[in-house]
Protein backbone atom coordinates (compact mmCIF):
# COMPACT_ATOMS: atom_id res chain seq x y z
CA UNK A 1 0.00 0.00 0.00
CA UNK A 2 2.82 2.26 1.13
CA UNK A 3 5.14 1.20 -2.00
CA UNK A 4 2.32 1.95 -4.16
CA UNK A 5 1.47 5.17 -2.93
CA UNK A 6 4.86 6.43 -3.38
CA UNK A 7 4.94 5.26 -6.64
CA UNK A 8 1.82 7.14 -7.42
CA UNK A 9 3.51 10.56 -5.70
CA UNK A 10 6.97 9.72 -7.67
CA UNK A 11 6.23 12.17 -10.51
CA UNK A 12 5.15 14.86 -8.68
CA UNK A 13 8.21 14.27 -6.08
CA UNK A 14 10.30 13.82 -8.70
CA UNK A 15 8.84 16.85 -10.85
CA UNK A 16 9.23 19.60 -7.41
CA UNK A 17 13.28 18.39 -7.40
CA UNK A 18 13.84 19.43 -10.71
CA UNK A 19 11.93 22.49 -10.57
CA UNK A 20 14.22 22.73 -6.79
CA UNK A 21 17.43 21.71 -8.39
CA UNK A 22 16.47 24.30 -11.21
CA UNK A 23 15.83 27.32 -8.83
CA UNK A 24 19.19 26.46 -7.00
CA UNK A 25 21.27 26.85 -10.12
CA UNK A 26 23.70 29.97 -9.69
CA UNK A 27 22.44 32.21 -12.98
CA UNK A 28 25.79 32.33 -14.53
CA UNK A 29 25.77 28.46 -14.83
CA UNK A 30 22.31 28.86 -16.49
CA UNK A 31 23.70 31.88 -18.20
CA UNK A 32 26.79 29.89 -19.67
CA UNK A 33 24.16 26.87 -20.30
CA UNK A 34 21.92 29.15 -22.52
CA UNK A 35 25.02 30.35 -24.46
CA UNK A 36 26.20 27.10 -24.83
CA UNK A 37 23.01 25.62 -26.29
CA UNK A 38 22.91 29.21 -28.76
CA UNK A 39 26.00 28.35 -30.13
CA UNK A 40 25.23 24.89 -30.31
CA UNK A 41 21.94 25.65 -32.51
CA UNK A 42 23.43 28.84 -34.72
CA UNK A 43 25.59 26.83 -36.97
CA UNK A 44 22.63 24.73 -38.21
CA UNK A 45 20.87 28.15 -39.02
CA UNK A 46 24.24 29.65 -40.69
CA UNK A 47 24.25 25.98 -42.76
CA UNK A 48 20.99 26.37 -43.56
CA UNK A 49 21.45 30.33 -44.87
CA UNK A 50 24.25 28.21 -47.19
CA UNK A 51 21.77 25.88 -48.47
CA UNK A 52 19.39 28.51 -49.18
CA UNK A 53 21.91 30.78 -50.74
CA UNK A 54 23.48 27.74 -53.00
CA UNK A 55 19.46 27.35 -54.04
CA UNK A 56 19.31 30.77 -55.26
CA UNK A 57 22.47 30.23 -57.09
CA UNK A 58 21.30 27.23 -59.40
CA UNK A 59 17.46 28.60 -59.69
CA UNK A 60 19.95 31.51 -61.49
CA UNK A 61 21.66 29.18 -63.52
CA UNK A 62 18.64 28.08 -65.20
CA UNK A 63 17.53 31.54 -65.99
CA UNK A 64 17.43 32.80 -69.80
CA UNK A 65 20.32 34.14 -70.91
CA UNK A 66 18.11 37.11 -71.94
CA UNK A 67 16.56 37.43 -68.37
CA UNK A 68 20.15 37.67 -67.18
CA UNK A 69 21.17 40.27 -70.02
CA UNK A 70 18.37 42.35 -69.37
CA UNK A 71 19.06 42.13 -65.76
CA UNK A 72 22.71 42.91 -66.02
CA UNK A 73 21.32 45.85 -68.29
CA UNK A 74 19.23 47.22 -65.31
CA UNK A 75 22.37 46.80 -62.86
CA UNK A 76 24.25 48.77 -64.83
CA UNK A 77 22.13 51.46 -65.03
CA UNK A 78 22.04 51.55 -61.31
CA UNK A 79 25.41 51.73 -60.82
CA UNK A 80 25.68 54.78 -62.75
CA UNK A 81 23.00 56.74 -60.90
CA UNK A 82 25.08 55.40 -57.43
CA UNK A 83 28.64 56.45 -59.36
CA UNK A 84 27.12 60.08 -59.70
CA UNK A 85 25.64 59.87 -55.99
CA UNK A 86 28.84 58.98 -54.82
CA UNK A 87 30.94 61.70 -56.12
CA UNK A 88 27.66 63.94 -55.01
CA UNK A 89 28.19 62.97 -51.19
CA UNK A 90 32.31 63.08 -51.72
CA UNK A 91 31.33 66.82 -52.72
CA UNK A 92 29.24 67.33 -49.91
CA UNK A 93 31.62 65.47 -47.06
CA UNK A 94 34.61 67.41 -48.40
CA UNK A 95 32.00 70.90 -47.57
CA UNK A 96 31.11 69.56 -43.97
CA UNK A 97 34.53 69.08 -43.59
CA UNK A 98 35.83 72.34 -44.23
CA UNK A 99 32.48 73.87 -42.41
CA UNK A 100 33.57 71.89 -39.68
CA UNK A 101 37.20 73.60 -39.62
CA UNK A 102 35.98 76.94 -40.26
CA UNK A 103 33.73 77.12 -37.34
CA UNK A 104 35.25 74.87 -34.60
CA UNK A 105 32.58 71.95 -34.82
CA UNK A 106 32.82 68.81 -33.20
CA UNK A 107 33.31 65.66 -35.88
CA UNK A 108 29.39 64.19 -36.95
CA UNK A 109 29.49 60.86 -35.75
CA UNK A 110 30.76 59.05 -38.55
CA UNK A 111 29.98 55.18 -39.43
CA UNK A 112 31.27 51.82 -40.91
CA UNK A 113 28.71 49.52 -42.68
CA UNK A 114 29.35 46.00 -42.00
CA UNK A 115 27.31 43.85 -44.51
CA UNK A 116 25.77 40.95 -42.64
CA UNK A 117 23.64 38.19 -44.92
CA UNK A 118 20.41 37.04 -42.65
CA UNK A 119 20.18 33.54 -41.27
CA UNK A 120 17.01 33.56 -39.26
CA UNK A 121 13.74 34.68 -39.22
CA UNK A 122 11.65 35.26 -35.85
CA UNK A 123 8.39 37.25 -37.21
CA UNK A 124 5.97 36.00 -35.33
CA UNK A 125 3.19 37.42 -32.42
CA UNK A 126 5.97 37.22 -29.91
CA UNK A 127 8.95 37.90 -31.41
CA UNK A 128 9.98 40.61 -34.45
CA UNK A 129 13.28 39.56 -35.33
CA UNK A 130 16.82 38.76 -37.46
CA UNK A 131 19.61 36.63 -36.91
CA UNK A 132 22.49 37.74 -38.97
CA UNK A 133 25.94 35.59 -39.87
CA UNK A 134 28.54 37.93 -38.00
CA UNK A 135 28.61 38.55 -34.03
CA UNK A 136 31.33 39.59 -31.84
CA UNK A 137 33.89 38.04 -34.75
CA UNK A 138 33.19 40.90 -36.63
CA UNK A 139 33.32 43.43 -33.77
CA UNK A 140 29.70 44.22 -33.93
CA UNK A 141 28.53 46.49 -31.10
CA UNK A 142 25.54 45.69 -29.37
CA UNK A 143 22.42 48.78 -29.78
CA UNK A 144 24.32 49.25 -33.39
CA UNK A 145 21.84 50.36 -35.72
CA UNK A 146 20.89 48.34 -38.89
CA UNK A 147 19.53 49.61 -41.97
CA UNK A 148 19.28 48.51 -45.58
CA UNK A 149 18.86 49.75 -49.17
CA UNK A 150 15.00 51.34 -48.59
CA UNK A 151 15.60 52.36 -45.17
CA UNK A 152 15.47 51.37 -41.52
CA UNK A 153 15.74 47.69 -40.74
CA UNK A 154 16.01 47.67 -36.73
CA UNK A 155 18.61 47.54 -33.97
CA UNK A 156 21.30 45.42 -32.50
CA UNK A 157 19.69 43.80 -29.57
CA UNK A 158 22.26 40.68 -28.86
CA UNK A 159 25.94 39.90 -29.96
CA UNK A 160 26.84 36.41 -30.10
CA UNK A 161 30.16 34.49 -31.10
CA UNK A 162 29.10 34.16 -34.99
CA UNK A 163 25.53 35.68 -34.94
CA UNK A 164 24.14 39.06 -34.25
CA UNK A 165 20.22 38.98 -33.03
CA UNK A 166 18.42 42.69 -34.45
CA UNK A 167 15.13 43.92 -33.37
CA UNK A 168 13.25 44.80 -36.30
CA UNK A 169 11.51 47.94 -36.58
CA UNK A 170 8.04 46.35 -36.63
CA UNK A 171 8.99 45.17 -33.08
CA UNK A 172 6.95 47.78 -30.24
CA UNK A 173 10.34 47.25 -28.40
CA UNK A 174 11.86 49.97 -30.91
CA UNK A 175 10.72 53.31 -30.24
CA UNK A 176 12.45 56.67 -32.08
CA UNK A 177 12.53 59.75 -32.64
CA UNK A 178 11.36 60.66 -36.20
CA UNK A 179 10.55 63.31 -38.43
CA UNK A 180 8.20 64.16 -41.58
CA UNK A 181 10.68 65.14 -44.35
CA UNK A 182 10.68 69.03 -44.87
CA UNK A 183 9.95 69.16 -41.21
CA UNK A 184 12.19 70.14 -38.35
CA UNK A 185 10.02 69.08 -35.56
CA UNK A 186 10.55 65.44 -34.17
CA UNK A 187 8.13 63.13 -33.33
CA UNK A 188 7.74 59.75 -32.00
CA UNK A 189 8.06 56.52 -34.32
CA UNK A 190 6.96 53.18 -32.35
CA UNK A 191 6.72 49.37 -34.20
CA UNK A 192 3.93 47.54 -34.36
CA UNK A 193 3.05 43.82 -34.77
CA UNK A 194 1.04 43.94 -37.75
CA UNK A 195 -1.82 41.31 -39.03
CA UNK A 196 -0.98 38.25 -40.89
CA UNK A 197 -1.03 38.67 -44.95
CA UNK A 198 -0.25 42.13 -44.91
CA UNK A 199 2.93 44.36 -44.87
CA UNK A 200 4.69 45.83 -41.84
CA UNK A 201 3.74 48.59 -40.35
CA UNK A 202 3.97 51.23 -37.28
CA UNK A 203 3.27 53.64 -36.02
CA UNK A 204 3.82 57.64 -35.29
CA UNK A 205 2.70 59.87 -32.46
CA UNK A 206 3.04 63.32 -31.25
CA UNK A 207 2.59 64.94 -34.53
CA UNK A 208 1.83 68.47 -34.12
CA UNK A 209 -1.96 69.23 -35.54
CA UNK A 210 -0.46 71.46 -37.92
CA UNK A 211 0.61 68.71 -40.20
CA UNK A 212 -1.52 67.44 -42.75
CA UNK A 213 -1.14 64.71 -44.90
CA UNK A 214 -3.08 64.22 -48.41
CA UNK A 215 -3.62 60.28 -48.76
CA UNK A 216 -2.79 60.45 -52.36
CA UNK A 217 0.58 62.38 -51.54
CA UNK A 218 2.25 60.44 -48.33
CA UNK A 219 4.94 61.71 -46.38
CA UNK A 220 8.65 60.40 -45.89
CA UNK A 221 9.12 59.54 -42.16
CA UNK A 222 12.58 59.90 -41.88
CA UNK A 223 15.23 59.44 -38.46
CA UNK A 224 15.87 62.62 -36.49
CA UNK A 225 19.75 61.82 -35.40
CA UNK A 226 18.38 62.70 -31.36
CA UNK A 227 19.17 59.49 -29.58
CA UNK A 228 22.43 59.05 -31.21
CA UNK A 229 21.85 55.36 -32.05
CA UNK A 230 20.34 56.48 -35.65
CA UNK A 231 22.15 58.64 -38.22
CA UNK A 232 19.42 61.57 -39.42
CA UNK A 233 17.59 61.53 -42.90
CA UNK A 234 17.51 57.46 -43.11
CA UNK A 235 13.91 56.41 -44.20
CA UNK A 236 11.46 54.65 -41.43
CA UNK A 237 8.42 54.77 -43.55
CA UNK A 238 5.77 56.61 -45.09
CA UNK A 239 2.42 57.95 -43.39
CA UNK A 240 -0.79 58.48 -45.81
CA UNK A 241 -3.01 59.42 -43.22
CA UNK A 242 -3.34 61.15 -39.34
CA UNK A 243 -5.92 61.39 -36.97
CA UNK A 244 -6.00 64.12 -33.89
CA UNK A 245 -5.60 62.12 -30.66
CA UNK A 246 -8.40 61.80 -27.86
CA UNK A 247 -6.43 65.00 -26.13
CA UNK A 248 -6.56 67.11 -29.49
CA UNK A 249 -2.87 68.05 -29.07
CA UNK A 250 -1.63 65.87 -31.62
CA UNK A 251 -1.99 63.63 -34.10
CA UNK A 252 -0.93 60.34 -34.27
CA UNK A 253 -1.19 57.74 -38.00
CA UNK A 254 -0.23 54.17 -38.91
CA UNK A 255 3.57 53.83 -41.02
CA UNK A 256 3.69 51.82 -43.69
CA UNK A 257 7.19 50.42 -43.84
CA UNK A 258 8.77 48.84 -46.75
CA UNK A 259 7.33 45.35 -48.31
CA UNK A 260 10.92 44.41 -48.45
CA UNK A 261 11.51 44.00 -44.81
CA UNK A 262 10.10 40.45 -44.90
CA UNK A 263 11.95 39.72 -48.25
CA UNK A 264 15.39 40.85 -46.84
CA UNK A 265 18.62 38.67 -47.42
CA UNK A 266 21.38 41.32 -46.59
CA UNK A 267 21.51 44.34 -44.29
CA UNK A 268 24.03 46.48 -43.27
CA UNK A 269 25.10 47.22 -39.75
CA UNK A 270 26.02 50.62 -38.64
CA UNK A 271 29.02 50.07 -36.56
CA UNK A 272 30.13 54.02 -34.97
CA UNK A 273 34.06 55.02 -36.03
CA UNK A 274 36.24 56.34 -32.83
CA UNK A 275 36.48 59.76 -34.56
CA UNK A 276 38.97 61.00 -32.19
CA UNK A 277 41.10 58.02 -33.31
CA UNK B 1 27.39 0.76 -17.60
CA UNK B 2 23.48 -0.06 -18.39
CA UNK B 3 23.97 -1.12 -22.07
CA UNK B 4 20.07 -1.67 -22.57
CA UNK B 5 18.97 0.77 -25.36
CA UNK B 6 15.85 1.52 -23.50
CA UNK B 7 17.69 3.71 -20.96
CA UNK B 8 18.69 5.91 -23.98
CA UNK B 9 15.68 6.91 -25.12
CA UNK B 10 15.66 10.54 -23.82
CA UNK B 11 18.95 10.95 -25.83
CA UNK B 12 17.86 9.53 -29.27
CA UNK B 13 14.54 11.88 -29.36
CA UNK B 14 16.52 14.67 -27.76
CA UNK B 15 18.34 14.45 -30.99
CA UNK B 16 15.56 14.03 -32.71
CA UNK B 17 13.60 16.93 -31.40
CA UNK B 18 16.69 19.23 -31.48
CA UNK B 19 16.67 18.30 -35.21
CA UNK B 20 12.83 18.80 -35.35
CA UNK B 21 13.21 22.19 -34.09
CA UNK B 22 16.06 23.71 -36.08
CA UNK B 23 14.15 22.14 -39.14
CA UNK B 24 10.74 23.97 -38.17
CA UNK B 25 12.90 27.72 -37.64
CA UNK B 26 13.55 27.04 -41.04
CA UNK B 27 10.13 26.47 -42.30
CA UNK B 28 8.99 29.08 -40.62
CA UNK B 29 11.48 31.70 -41.99
CA UNK B 30 10.14 30.66 -45.27
CA UNK B 31 6.71 31.45 -43.34
CA UNK B 32 7.12 34.83 -42.32
CA UNK B 33 7.33 36.41 -45.82
CA UNK B 34 3.00 35.68 -45.33
CA UNK B 35 3.47 36.85 -41.67
CA UNK B 36 3.07 32.97 -40.75
CA UNK B 37 4.21 30.81 -37.77
CA UNK B 38 3.98 26.97 -36.90
CA UNK B 39 4.51 26.21 -33.26
CA UNK B 40 4.81 22.00 -32.77
CA UNK B 41 6.42 22.19 -29.43
CA UNK B 42 2.97 20.41 -27.84
CA UNK B 43 3.84 17.47 -29.73
CA UNK B 44 7.76 17.80 -28.94
CA UNK B 45 6.06 16.91 -24.80
CA UNK B 46 3.18 14.97 -25.94
CA UNK B 47 5.45 12.02 -26.90
CA UNK B 48 7.51 11.66 -23.29
CA UNK B 49 4.50 12.27 -21.12
CA UNK B 50 2.98 9.37 -23.49
CA UNK B 51 5.17 6.86 -23.71
CA UNK B 52 8.60 7.34 -21.84
CA UNK B 53 9.87 6.67 -18.33
CA UNK B 54 9.48 8.86 -15.82
CA UNK B 55 12.81 9.58 -15.23
CA UNK B 56 14.06 9.84 -18.63
CA UNK B 57 10.53 11.89 -19.40
CA UNK B 58 11.18 14.67 -17.27
CA UNK B 59 14.93 14.34 -18.31
CA UNK B 60 14.23 15.12 -21.98
CA UNK B 61 11.72 17.54 -21.19
CA UNK B 62 14.40 19.47 -19.44
CA UNK B 63 16.79 19.12 -21.93
CA UNK B 64 14.22 20.03 -24.49
CA UNK B 65 13.25 23.50 -22.66
CA UNK B 66 16.06 24.96 -22.51
CA UNK B 67 17.28 24.10 -25.90
CA UNK B 68 14.07 25.87 -27.14
CA UNK B 69 14.31 28.99 -24.77
CA UNK B 70 18.61 29.04 -26.00
CA UNK B 71 17.09 29.19 -29.61
CA UNK B 72 14.50 31.36 -29.35
CA UNK B 73 15.21 35.12 -27.80
CA UNK B 74 12.91 33.87 -23.88
CA UNK B 75 14.90 33.45 -21.19
CA UNK B 76 16.44 30.22 -20.04
CA UNK B 77 14.01 28.53 -18.14
CA UNK B 78 10.83 30.63 -19.19
CA UNK B 79 9.44 27.00 -20.62
CA UNK B 80 10.80 24.83 -17.89
CA UNK B 81 7.79 25.06 -15.46
CA UNK B 82 5.08 24.78 -17.73
CA UNK B 83 6.25 21.80 -20.06
CA UNK B 84 7.28 19.95 -16.77
CA UNK B 85 4.03 20.98 -15.03
CA UNK B 86 2.16 19.79 -18.86
CA UNK B 87 4.64 16.78 -18.66
CA UNK B 88 3.74 15.31 -15.11
CA UNK B 89 -0.16 16.03 -15.74
CA UNK B 90 -0.41 14.14 -19.13
CA UNK B 91 2.23 11.35 -17.43
CA UNK B 92 -0.55 11.43 -14.42
CA UNK B 93 -3.20 11.01 -17.23
CA UNK B 94 -1.99 8.31 -19.68
CA UNK B 95 -2.79 5.20 -18.32
CA UNK B 96 -6.40 5.88 -18.79
CA UNK B 97 -5.55 6.82 -22.51
CA UNK B 98 -6.14 4.51 -25.32
CA UNK B 99 -2.63 4.43 -26.65
CA UNK B 100 -3.64 2.34 -30.12
CA UNK B 101 -6.06 4.86 -31.16
CA UNK B 102 -5.11 8.03 -32.66
CA UNK B 103 -8.01 9.98 -32.48
CA UNK B 104 -7.90 9.79 -28.38
CA UNK B 105 -3.46 10.93 -28.77
CA UNK B 106 -4.13 13.77 -31.06
CA UNK B 107 -6.75 15.43 -28.95
CA UNK B 108 -3.68 15.13 -25.82
CA UNK B 109 -0.99 16.77 -28.51
CA UNK B 110 -3.84 19.64 -29.49
CA UNK B 111 -4.84 20.56 -26.22
CA UNK B 112 -0.36 20.64 -24.88
CA UNK B 113 -0.11 22.62 -27.83
CA UNK B 114 -3.11 24.93 -27.30
CA UNK B 115 -1.78 25.46 -23.55
CA UNK B 116 1.41 26.72 -24.38
CA UNK B 117 0.63 28.44 -27.16
CA UNK B 118 -1.41 30.80 -24.57
CA UNK B 119 1.68 30.78 -22.45
CA UNK B 120 3.98 32.00 -24.66
CA UNK B 121 1.16 34.73 -25.96
CA UNK B 122 0.21 36.05 -22.29
CA UNK B 123 4.48 36.59 -21.98
CA UNK B 124 4.08 38.21 -25.16
CA UNK B 125 1.44 40.03 -24.53
CA UNK B 126 3.20 41.67 -21.06
CA UNK B 127 6.24 42.46 -23.37
CA UNK B 128 3.90 44.21 -26.21
CA UNK B 129 0.88 46.22 -26.02
CA UNK B 130 -2.03 43.92 -26.89
CA UNK B 131 -4.40 45.34 -29.33
CA UNK B 132 -6.57 43.67 -31.43
CA UNK B 133 -3.79 43.23 -34.53
CA UNK B 134 -1.72 41.08 -31.91
CA UNK B 135 -4.62 39.16 -30.86
CA UNK B 136 -5.35 38.83 -34.70
CA UNK B 137 -2.72 37.82 -35.92
CA UNK B 138 -1.61 35.04 -32.45
CA UNK B 139 -5.04 33.43 -33.48
CA UNK B 140 -4.24 32.87 -36.52
CA UNK B 141 -1.26 30.98 -36.32
CA UNK B 142 -2.53 29.25 -33.46
CA UNK B 143 -5.33 27.99 -35.79
CA UNK B 144 -2.67 26.95 -38.71
CA UNK B 145 -0.46 25.43 -35.60
CA UNK B 146 -3.28 23.19 -34.75
CA UNK B 147 -4.55 23.02 -37.75
CA UNK B 148 -1.49 21.72 -39.54
CA UNK B 149 -0.99 19.44 -35.77
CA UNK B 150 -3.78 17.38 -35.90
CA UNK B 151 -3.00 16.85 -39.87
CA UNK B 152 0.43 15.40 -38.91
CA UNK B 153 0.77 14.39 -35.53
CA UNK B 154 -0.17 11.14 -35.51
CA UNK B 155 1.96 10.72 -38.45
CA UNK B 156 4.67 12.16 -36.60
CA UNK B 157 4.03 10.08 -32.96
CA UNK B 158 4.50 6.96 -35.94
CA UNK B 159 7.58 8.43 -36.83
CA UNK B 160 9.03 8.99 -33.08
CA UNK B 161 8.46 5.29 -32.48
CA UNK B 162 9.86 4.10 -36.29
CA UNK B 163 13.22 5.98 -35.00
CA UNK B 164 13.07 4.29 -31.37
CA UNK B 165 12.66 1.34 -33.34
CA UNK B 166 15.55 1.02 -35.28
CA UNK B 167 17.45 1.15 -32.08
CA UNK B 168 15.66 -2.04 -30.87
CA UNK B 169 13.29 0.23 -28.26
CA UNK B 170 9.48 -0.50 -28.80
CA UNK B 171 7.61 2.03 -26.55
CA UNK B 172 3.98 0.45 -27.14
CA UNK B 173 5.59 -3.26 -25.91
CA UNK B 174 7.52 -1.34 -22.58
CA UNK B 175 4.30 0.87 -21.67
CA UNK B 176 2.58 -2.64 -21.78
CA UNK B 177 5.02 -3.96 -19.77
CA UNK B 178 4.65 -1.27 -17.04
CA UNK B 179 0.82 -1.22 -17.22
Amino acid sequence: MHKERSQKLRPLILLGLVLLIWLLIPPFFKAATEKFFYEFQAPAWIGSSFARNGQKFWTGRIESKKTLIEEGRDLARLNATLQYQIQELETLSAQVDRFEDLFNLPSLPSHQAEIARIARRDTNGWWQELTVMKGSNFGIPEGAPVVFSGGVVGKVKEVHLTTTVIDLITSPNIRLAAVFEGDKRPVLYQGTISGPFTGPKGSVQNVPTDIQINRDFPRRLVTSGLGGVFPAGLTIGWVKNLEASSDGLFQSGEVMLSDDLNELREVAILVKLDTDG
Amino acid sequence: MDKNPDSFQWLILFILQAIGLILLSQLNQSLASLSLFLFINGLFLAFPALYLPIGQGIGLVFLFSIFYDSGESWSIGTSLIPNLVVFTIVFYLRNRINHDRREIIKPVVLLINLLLFLYYTVLAGLRFEVNSQFVFLNLTHLLVSQIILFIVSGWLISYHKSILLIFNIDTEATLRASK
